[in-house]
């Protein structure tokens, strides 16, 4: 699955790949069409290429990722000229032109991986454009169909230039124009063993810029490079989502960082509204996507694991293209992540508060038979809720609450014995209608 | 010849033409025949397409741009295949047209080409700033009436204004026309603190009623300021000050400006706008031909300014 797909996902992916500080459309445009990895040893080699960077970054002079960034910046996808020259067409002077400027670029960018101990060998065969496109070797990044390409042109040109403007004039012109043309047909044919080689450093360049990235991003944003796991459980020590991190920062509050295991033993994870269970859940797939792309994580330390797919089932909204109901389009996700799991596909299924929008008897039999039946195909199973679920055979987490008039998110084990019934201290602490909260609290001290 | 020095004391200067064939083209090719070119980095482009050999409309033949040598230019991709010139590609922007992104190159023989580059006054601002990256030390921008945003003093230091035969037959419609033209470019700064004013579009109809009394009243417009709003203005309070951005944000008839004026209302602008100098073609595709000196003169009385006929009159720098 390509990441361009997840984008719109409701765990916050968007804000995440948009966060990374990278400098060409070039490098985000192969991150986004890049499939999610699927397998450990591309993730590693990939986090690895990225440690490189960050290690970098603690021997350059400061200004060095602002000069990286720069140059990056002038990266531009050449692949509709290299194409060009691969099916045998004629490249115009200003492809050519670009042709140019990116081998000044990789060598550029070469020179700033050499000055920071960072291994950057670019194609041989780049020496070579380098002396076809700058036949005079000034070194300079400009470009025309120079003199010294063709002594007829240079013959043509010096005529030219004593010449006032008139119909002698033009017909030189025009000999001259034929002549460029025909130069610019035979550059075009010795580039031809040149483009994968021009591919080539177009991908080096991209991936340059895409390291770089993820490697600031773990200085200036504290991110971590996870461990693998070993077994199939994933850990997250104390994780964040730093979407609603960023969000609290700018209110001037501190994001309460959470720990939590998973993937091994259905989870279920009960607790007080407000008590960030669906931010809990957002980030878990997050860090999951973030994972398999490669992208450090919102995290103090980590060991992941690898999912065939992940599925967030929330019950927000109803999907009213479909003419769907909050509740049917809910249950049909649910349906959908199911029907995976029975075909085998190690997912991780993220389902949060299912049934909310239905009366709570049938909710506590739908739910309490979806934690069994999922529960027994899917490991990778956490789930949150309000519903009162005794089984046993999942482990139980609650949200510890409301302390002091202030919510603690961490998660801690629950006993199997109510369900935490928080919903009044929290309207209160919201400081709500106050007869509307003492009615129910009424009427509850009257049923008990 | 005096306002070539002027043109080279700024870093950008646009060149407006009142209508079609009133000599712009001639102008351009007048200026940067004088400019130095071999001893500064000028950089000239346009913001609609200048330089084809007839004209679209009147089928007319038009005079061509000529690039001298060492002279820089930006123009549309298709335009620089076209180019009767040897040049060398010096930028390449992401700024596109229609008729694909435009390239900056250095005429290395001069000759003639068809210039074409952004068309909008944010795409103007960009390309400045991306050729100033290339050391310019003057921008020349080839604009159009329709089109003033090139001339406003946000996006170009000063404006040199061509007019001529084209423009009308009746030398008096002419001169007026020109005139009036002359003295919205040149309407004088406002003293008021603009940040203590009310701010007002002219679009968004009826908010000048909130703002204006009996008393004489300051009124900021943003946008434009056409004719209605200024007739609401003269009905509402006669004596009101109108602040506007700059001169480009006019579109008012003589007709309704005076009106305003002899009522006791003024326009003001927030920049001005230095107008270098007014050139004219004194004759028309359709064969109407003014006497050169008498038209200049009769202008140059009208305006307060000196005008000149940079074809007949070949002045030397």
């Amino acid at each position: 699955m390509k990441l361009k797909s997840l984008m719109d996902s409701p765990c916050g992916l968007r804000w995440c790949i948009d966060e990374l500080p990278l400098a060409s459309s070039l490098a985000r445009r192969r991150l986004l069409d890049r499939d999610l990895y699927t397998y450990p040893q591309p993730i590693r080699a990939a986090y690895q290429a990225v440690l490189l960077y960050r290690e970098a970054l603690d021997r350059v002079v400061k200004n060095w990722p602002d000069r990286m960034h720069a140059k990056l910046c002038n990266l531009k996808d050449l692949s509709g000229s290299l194409e060009r020259i691969a099916g045998g067409l004629v490249l115009e002077d200003t492809e050519l032109f670009e042709i140019k400027l990116l081998e000044i670029l990789a060598r550029e960018v070469a020179a700033l991986h050499q000055e920071a101990g960072l291994e950057f060998d670019l194609p041989c065969e780049l020496e070579q454009v380098q002396r076809w496109l700058d036949p005079d070797q000034t070194g300079v990044a400009t470009f025309y169909i120079y003199d010294s390409y063709s002594p007829v042109l240079a013959d043509l040109r010096k005529q030219i230039r004593n010449l006032p403007l008139g119909e002698e004039r033009s017909e030189l012109v025009g000999a001259s124009m034929l002549e460029e043309a025909r130069v610019r047909e035979r550059l075009t044919r010795l580039l031809a063993p040149a483009v994968e080689p021009l591919r080539e450093t177009l991908q080096m360049l991209a991936d340059a810029d895409l390291n770089l990235a993820k490697a600031l991003l773990m200085v200036r944003c504290n991110r971590v490079i996870p461990q693998e796991s070993a077994g199939e459980q994933v850990h997250l020590e104390d994780f964040r989502h730093p979407q609603i991190e960023a969000l609290l920062s700018q209110q001037g509050k501190a994001y309460q960082p959470v720990s939590l295991s998973y993937g091994d033993t259905p989870l279920l994870i009960i607790g007080s509204n407000m008590g960030g269970k669906t931010v809990v859940l957002k980030s878990l797939a997050l860090c999951q996507y973030l994972y398999q792309a490669a992208i450090p994580l919102p995290v103090k330390s980590a060991s992941m694991r690898i999912f065939e797919s992940v599925y967030l089932c929330h019950g927000d909204g109803q999907d009213l293209e479909a003419g769907l109901s909050s509740f049917s389009s809910e249950m049909l996700r649910i349906h959908a992540a199911l029907q995976a799991v029975r075909q085998g596909e190690r997912a991780l299924v993220l389902i949060d508060e299912p049934a909310r929008s239905t009366n709570p008897i049938e909710g506590t039999a739908l739910v309490d038979a979806l934690l069994r039946v999922m529960g027994r195909l899917c490991p990778s199973l956490v789930m949150t809720t309000h519903y009162d679920l005794r089984s046993e055979s999942f482990r139980r987490l609650k949200v510890r609450g409301l302390e002091n008039g202030t919510m603690n998110y961490a998660l801690v084990d629950a006993p199997y014995d109510e369900v935490p019934h928080e919903a009044l201290a929290v309207a209160a602490h919201l400081q709500l209608d106050a007869e509307w909260i003492q009615t129910a609290q009424n009427i509850l001290n009257n049923n008990r | 010849m005096p306002f070539i020095q002027d043109i080279l004391a700024c870093r950008s200067v646009s060149l407006v033409g009142m209508e079609k064939n009133v000599g712009k083209t001639e102008c351009l090719n007048y200026i940067l025949r004088r400019l130095p070119v071999d001893r500064k980095k000028i950089c000239v482009t346009s913001i609609g397409v200048d330089g084809e050999t007839t004209d679209r409309v009147t089928l007319t033949p038009k005079p061509q741009i000529v690039l001298p040598e060492g002279c820089y230019f930006s123009t549309a991709e298709r335009y620089y295949r076209e180019r009767q010139l040897v040049s060398e590609l010096v930028d390449l922007s992401r700024e596109s047209t229609p008729l694909g992104p435009v390239v900056t190159a250095r005429s290395l023989v001069a000759g003639t080409a068809m210039l074409s580059g952004p068309s909008s006054a944010q795409a103007l601002q960009r390309w400045m700033q991306g050729v100033s990256r290339l050391g310019m030390d003057l921008m020349l921008i080839d604009g159009a009436l329709s089109r003033v945003s090139s001339a406003s003093p946000a996006v170009s230091e000063a404006m040199i204004l061509s007019t001529g035969a084209a423009l009308s037959a009746h030398l008096p419609t002419l001169l007026r026309k020109t005139a009036f033209q002359v003295e919205l470019i040149r309407l004088p700064k406002t003293t008021v603190d603009v940040d203590e004013l009310a701010e007002v579009s002219a679009l968004g109809g009826g908010a000048a009623e909130q703002v204006l009394g009996e008393q004489p009243a300051t009124l900021r417009v943003t946008g434009a300021l056409t004719d209605r709003f200024l007739k609401r203005v003269t009905d509402l309070s006669p004596k009101t000050e109108v602040v506007v951005k700059d001169f480009s944000r006019l579109f008012l008839t003589p007709e309704v400006y005076r009106v305003f004026q002899k009522k006791g209302g003024r326009i003001t602008v927030e920049q001005t706008t230095r107008l270098l100098a007014v050139c004219v073609n004194p004759t028309s595709p359709t064969g109407i031909r003014f006497d050169s000196d008498h038209l200049c003169q009769a202008l140059s009385e009208q305006i307060g300014l000196p005008v000149y006929d940079v074809v007949k009159n070949s002045y030397e720098a």
